[in-house]
């Protein structure tokens, strides 16, 4: 992803921000992390609660190391996630928006995308953007796969939007299902559609 | 940053108050905001007074809708019954299906523990685990014919249920979904009827009532006992036993609080703090002053809350 888009996406996660801290709830209870992958995959910022989040840059380089992304947010789940114990309760069951807007160039994210399918660590909504996303491969670590065909800033605007409506939603209690299959969305913005 | 507002819908469309009423006869309806943001409820049974109160969580209450928790108590000639319920926020309707099943589960025990029922030790056992399992079927039953009646999907009524009875000398203890319950020994020992509920994830319930299979859960849940030395008992919905977790180590000081008030010698959660500071159970006005001991403040922890308290004479 470059160019517009990706100015587009870092508008989208400032949007993403101000909205979040418009809501007591949120600011109680969401944390946000952002993860990269292209030439390499990086945590740009680890789980920080929404007071103290700082937006990050965004810089686009050409290749797609999905599975090292993959990877690296397996790590981040592990290294940063609070499960419930006998003495604590837990994190809410993360929620997890990959962007992509190509296939992938690597060939080890089959292995990663089984272990997130395995683990099931988070609700993860994968995202393809424009009509060179390859949505197969999504299909591959999650069952919502939702397509955005037009990459415009507006468009951008809308799909955050969606996005800090849905961290709202579940960062306030909602009585999921255990299995983790109990999550309901708010709906996606018109232009946005959902991958049979 | 925390707002208060009353709902923007009403609680019940008027084009299902005829279904509400057939399936859960007498069921109240709130009747005002005011009913919406709490409610409470306090009677004697003999020797034992039951003290319920429900209150709106923030987030509710900053958003505009309802309290989807319930709770239901009632007195039967040989002891009493009680019920709270925690509308899963995730589905549309769950304040009505937590609204119904607390009420026909303590309708239904009402029905079976009558002024002719034995309450002898040697058949106690028996009528008590029968009633329960009927009841804990009519709450499920009353909540799919109201789903069917209205056109709503079973889990657009989602909710969890905790019930507790007693009868003569043997108590009954019900549990699906999460929450909590504990019992209090004359010795001032607690002790936990049900193992928590404890996923990886906070939030997350492996049944609600009406789905397939909760039923079955909430029956095989039945712990019957001799009551023993139980001098008290608290039922507590999510909202409640979140902030106080683990409710294994917190539950003995949750109680001391209600009999006795707060103490500064009291081991609280972390970062817990108190709304409430004197006594709740021989307050004067013991239904305020459980709503008010509800307002306790714990950062994140902005969920609607109900809690029943039951308490012998005996306890302190």
């Amino acid at each position: 992803m470059q160019g517009t888009p990706i100015e587009s996406v870092k508008s989208g996660i400032r949007q993403l921000h101000r909205d979040l801290l418009g809501d007591p709830q949120a600011i109680e209870s969401a944390y946000l992390a952002v993860l990269t992958f292209g030439n390499a995959a990086q945590q740009l910022v680890p789980l920080t609660e929404v007071a103290m989040f700082n937006p990050p840059d965004l810089i686009a380089n050409g290749a797609t190391n999905f599975g090292e992304g993959l990877r690296l947010l397996l790590e981040s789940f592990d290294r940063e996630l609070v499960r419930t114990t006998a003495d604590q309760k837990g994190d809410w069951r993360p929620l997890v928006f990959i962007l992509s807007d190509g296939a992938p160039t690597d060939v080890e994210w089959p292995m990663y995308a089984q272990q997130l399918r395995e683990r099931r660590p988070a609700n993860i909504i994968a995202v393809a953007c424009g009509d060179q996303a390859d949505t197969q491969v999504l299909k591959q670590v999650t069952d919502t796969v939702i397509q955005m065909q037009d990459m415009s800033p507006d468009a951008f605007k809308a799909f955050f939007r969606f996005v800090s409506a849905s961290v709202k939603q579940t960062s306030a209690k909602v009585g999921a299902m255990a299995d983790g299959q109990g999550i309901t969305l708010p709906p996606p913005p018109p232009g946005i559609t959902i991958v049979p | 940053m925390w707002t208060s507002a009353p709902p923007t819908t009403t609680w019940c469309p008027d084009e299902w108050r005829e279904h509400l009423e057939a399936v859960a006869p007498g069921l109240v309806v709130p009747a005002s905001d005011q009913d919406s943001d709490a409610i409470g409820e306090q009677l004697a049974a003999d020797q034992w007074q039951l003290l319920l109160a429900s209150r709106r969580g923030r987030v509710h209450a900053h958003r505009g809708e309802h309290r989807e928790d319930a709770g239901s108590i009632t007195a039967t000639p040989h002891g009493w019954c009680a019920a709270v319920a925690d509308g899963a926020g995730s589905a549309p309707y769950s304040r009505l299906g937590a609204a119904i099943a607390t009420q026909v589960f303590t309708r239904s025990m009402q029905d079976a523990l009558g002024p002719d029922t034995s309450a002898s030790a040697a058949t106690a056992n028996d009528i008590l685990a029968n009633a329960m399992q009927h009841a804990a079927t009519a709450s499920n039953t009353a909540m799919r014919d109201f789903a069917e009646r209205t056109g709503l999907a079973h889990r657009d009524l989602r909710t969890t249920l905790l019930a507790a009875t007693l009868h003569g000398d043997t108590l009954a203890l019900m549990q699906v979904g999460d929450g909590a319950m504990a019992l209090r020994h004359a010795d001032g020992r607690m002790s936990h009827p049900h193992a928590a509920a404890t996923g990886d994830y906070s939030g997350e319930v492996a049944h609600f009532l009406p789905d397939d299979g909760a039923l079955e859960q909430l029956q095989q849940s039945l712990v019957l006992q001799p009551r023993a030395d139980c001098v008290g008992l608290v039922l507590a919905t999510d909202g409640v036993e979140d902030p106080w977790y683990p409710f294994t180590r917190h539950a003995g000081t949750l109680f001391s609080q209600l009999a006795r008030g707060s103490n500064e010698a009291d081991a609280l959660p972390t970062g817990l703090t108190s709304a409430w500071q004197d006594r709740v159970l021989r307050a004067p006005d013991p239904v305020q002053a459980l709503t008010a001991w509800l307002g306790f403040e714990k950062r994140g922890e902005n969920d609607d809350r109900t809690l029943c308290v039951i308490w012998h004479e005996q306890a302190s």
